[in-house]
């Protein structure tokens, strides 16, 4: 391996931080050293909460992924491997990558694949770099989901690769109802929370497939990331009988 | 300034200065076709935006917009303390910061880095900043490859072209233009299908993403209390740049902080209904730091450049709400005037339409820019449209103001805009004024087909040569209003 490490002198480049610093303070008059007086503004939830209610999230979320064009399947937890089965076949897919951080849902999925006869990409192998943009599907599962945009939310991890939900042309997202939250409101005051590893380095929120309307304003799917997303929901909260 | 001597091609966002308008005008005016297509995507947008965010918000979107400013307003106001705290909790997330006074010393910073890297390909994300530094050109030249992955910017570049719109970059080209750079440039089969077009993009820049060393993006927003980047992308190129290269280098102005991480949602749910009519872009990631140990992929270093190049001189006057902005484009999709004059290339600058017309004169000076206070018809739709509640109209008149009290503005000018005041002031001198000029100028007109005056005799020639006026009518409004309610002045 040929990464270099940072020379010393690549550690601080540019001006200096405290003549950066006290050149904002020259522009605002202010001293070194001051504190905020005032209060910091809070989000005024009055005005900027747009699910106000903690009813029926899985149908809410369902509702508005859908409405950003992402295909939205249930299942309970017996029937995954059905509704896996007939996404990939559907599409093709003779080969998956799978990038799950439950243990017991990644066992599952793993178990599934191969039943299917799937070929299964391991994201931790040394030629994934390259791979990942041959691989037909990445399945993966979510840190939390949202009802009021419809927006998935994963972060990235030892178990969670970026690549696995950005480079195939179809993602397969598992959500389970009881990760549904209401508001963006509700997830960003707590996203560590909702985290499935501490100390992790990237989260995304997904919203639809990849789309660009660049050439004359026109709406084409899957430009750099997947053309296609489906949701699985997996009710874990009804009682089974 | 160097950005603007390293420049030896015409480049419409890095222009010979002082800049004048007249020409692109003239142009753009000339060209139907342009002004068909920045009509019909602006007008379309606009229209979205007001959808949305009145389905969203409802009867609360102006107190929304006075909240995201109000947010945006504090930070500035304590922008050195936020700065700092970011530095901090970047550094301890992993990532080395950097500050950069100007445009120049950005572009060494990022160099340095690259070089030090020993980077070979660079894949880049969208970013307005990187613009405004003229960064592309300085990494080719110093024998880094660098390749714009947005899609409307990879067009641009394929073209030599430069982009005009800060969220739709190649508004002013149309399918056909795209076709014939494919064919050209990446010897594919001529196509104007756009579905086909993009494909062949995406298949092109996989491998690109696959082989590529460094990654380069801008960001919409700075955590200043957890150290985290935001980025917003619909295409998926923004997380491909951040997760193949081992090396990611982010420049951001240092206007873009926010206090904590519960403010985003404030601002997430205006970015995208303002820019795209979108409830949220389809990728909003947040990078906290390089990749830890034990993560699969992203960059092993991350390198963040705060820019500084001219923002704390906005920072310093009574402007300073103008650094709010999140780059939206919604007042450049409100803005008739924006319409008209054929998009952003118009302005000779990076940033364009209203928010452009305030911040280019303030960062490279009025008398550089002496036009763009001038680009408005003071309509306010801008001040409507801005979802941080910047009040450009009001900027724009300052800094109309400052071209006459710093003399910016020619002695002849300063002297009729005295006269004038004179004349507005009393009302029978103004009557007796106006009747004389309506007189003069319907003279003036006949003596040209059009009906219009196009110039002026004397010094008001320099005047009207950018200004056309119709013939005044031989009532005017103020006969009119005594005929109809007899004679009664009200």
């Amino acid at each position: 391996m040929t990464t270099p490490t940072h020379t010393s002198q690549a550690r601080h480049l540019g001006t200096d931080r405290e003549v950066f610093l006290a050149k904002i303070r020259g522009a605002l008059g202010a001293k070194k050293g001051r504190t905020i007086t005032e209060p910091v503004p809070d989000v005024d939830e009055s005005l900027v909460r747009l699910c106000q209610t903690d009813e029926d999230l899985p149908a809410r979320f369902a509702d508005r992924a859908q409405a950003l064009g992402m295909q939205i399947h249930h299942a309970k937890v017996n029937e995954l491997g059905a509704q896996i089965g007939n996404i990939l076949e559907k599409h093709n897919c003779k080969e998956a990558v799978t990038s799950i951080a439950h243990q017991l849902l990644n066992k599952q999925v793993t178990e599934i694949l191969r039943d299917l006869g799937t070929a299964m990409i391991d994201h931790k192998s040394t030629s994934w770099h390259d791979q990942q943009f041959d691989v037909d599907a990445g399945i993966t599962d979510v840190d939390a989901a949202l009802a009021e945009t419809g927006s998935i939310i994963i972060s990235s991890g030892a178990h969670r690769s970026r690549g696995s939900y950005l480079a195939p042309p179809l993602h397969i997202a598992l959500v389970r109802t009881s990760q549904i939250l209401a508001d963006l409101i509700d997830y960003f005051d707590c996203k560590n929370d909702w985290l499935d590893e501490p100390n992790q380095s990237a989260t995304v929120l997904i919203s639809g497939p990849s789309k660009t309307a660049d050439i004359e304003g026109i709406l084409i799917t899957g430009v750099h990331g997947p053309g296609m997303v489906h949701i699985i929901i997996i009710d874990d909260q009804s009682q089974s009988e | 300034m160097t950005v603007d001597t390293i420049h030896d091609k015409h480049d419409p966002l890095h222009p010979q200065l002082p800049y004048r308008i007249a020409d692109s005008v003239n142009r753009a005016m000339g060209d139907v076709q342009l002004q068909q297509f920045v009509n019909a995507a602006t007008t379309a947008r606009d229209r979205g935006r007001v959808e949305t965010c009145r389905d969203a918000f409802a009867e609360r979107y102006d107190a929304v917009r006075r909240h995201a400013g109000d947010i945006k307003q504090h930070t500035l106001d304590h922008l050195d303390i936020y700065v700092e705290q970011f530095i901090d909790s970047a550094t301890t997330a992993g990532a080395q910061v950097h500050c950069a006074a100007s445009a120049e010393e950005a572009r060494h910073i990022g160099i340095e880095i690259a070089k030090a890297n020993e980077c070979k390909l660079c894949v880049k994300s969208k970013s307005m900043v990187t613009e405004e530094i003229d960064l592309v050109s300085a990494l080719e030249d110093s024998g880094i490859k660098t390749l714009e992955t947005d899609l409307g910017e990879f067009i641009i570049q394929l073209d030599n072209d430069a982009p005009s719109h800060i969220v739709m970059p190649m508004i002013h080209k149309d399918r056909r233009s795209v076709a014939r750079a494919f064919e050209r440039e990446l010897k594919t089969k001529y196509t104007e299908d756009p579905q086909q077009l993009t494909q062949i993009a995406r298949e092109y820049m996989r491998h690109k993403f696959a082989q590529a060393d460094l990654g380069i993006s801008g960001a919409n927003f700075l955590i200043a209390d957890t150290g985290d980047v935001v980025l917003c992308t619909n295409e998926g190129n923004g997380g491909l740049t951040v997760s193949t290269p081992r090396l990611h280098i982010v420049y951001v102005g240092i206007e873009k902080i926010i206090p904590r991480l519960d403010h985003l949602p404030v601002f997430l749910k205006l970015l995208a209904r303002s820019a795209t009519s979108q409830p949220i872009t389809v990728y909003t990631t947040i990078l906290t730091g390089p990749k830890r140990e034990l993560e699969i992929d992203g960059p092993k270093h991350m390198h963040i450049i705060l820019l500084d190049n001219g923002r704390t001189d906005i920072l310093r006057t009574d402007a300073r709400e103008m650094l709010r902005c999140i780059r939206c484009g919604a007042c450049l999709n409100a803005c008739p005037v924006y319409r008209k004059v054929g998009g952003g290339h118009a302005y000779g600058a990076v940033y364009s339409g209203p928010i452009g017309a305030v911040i280019t004169p303030l960062m490279k000076g009025l008398h550089n820019y002496p036009d763009l206070p001038h680009v408005s018809s003071l309509c306010g739709a801008c001040f409507e449209a801005c979802p941080v509640h910047i009040d450009i109209p009001r900027q724009l008149i300052n800094l109309r103001r400052d071209m006459v009290t710093n003399r910016t503005m020619p002695l002849s000018g300063r002297l009729a805009y005295k006269l004038w005041a004179i004349v507005l002031k009393r009302p029978l001198l103004y009557r007796l004024a106006s009747r004389i000029m309506a007189l003069i100028l319907r003279r003036m007109a006949q003596s040209n087909d059009s009906g219009w005056i196009n110039k002026g005799p004397g010094p008001l020639g320099a005047w009207t040569a950018e200004r056309d006026f119709p013939a005044p009518p031989s009532n005017s409004f103020r006969d009119w209003w005594n005929r109809h309610t007899g004679g009664q002045e009200r």
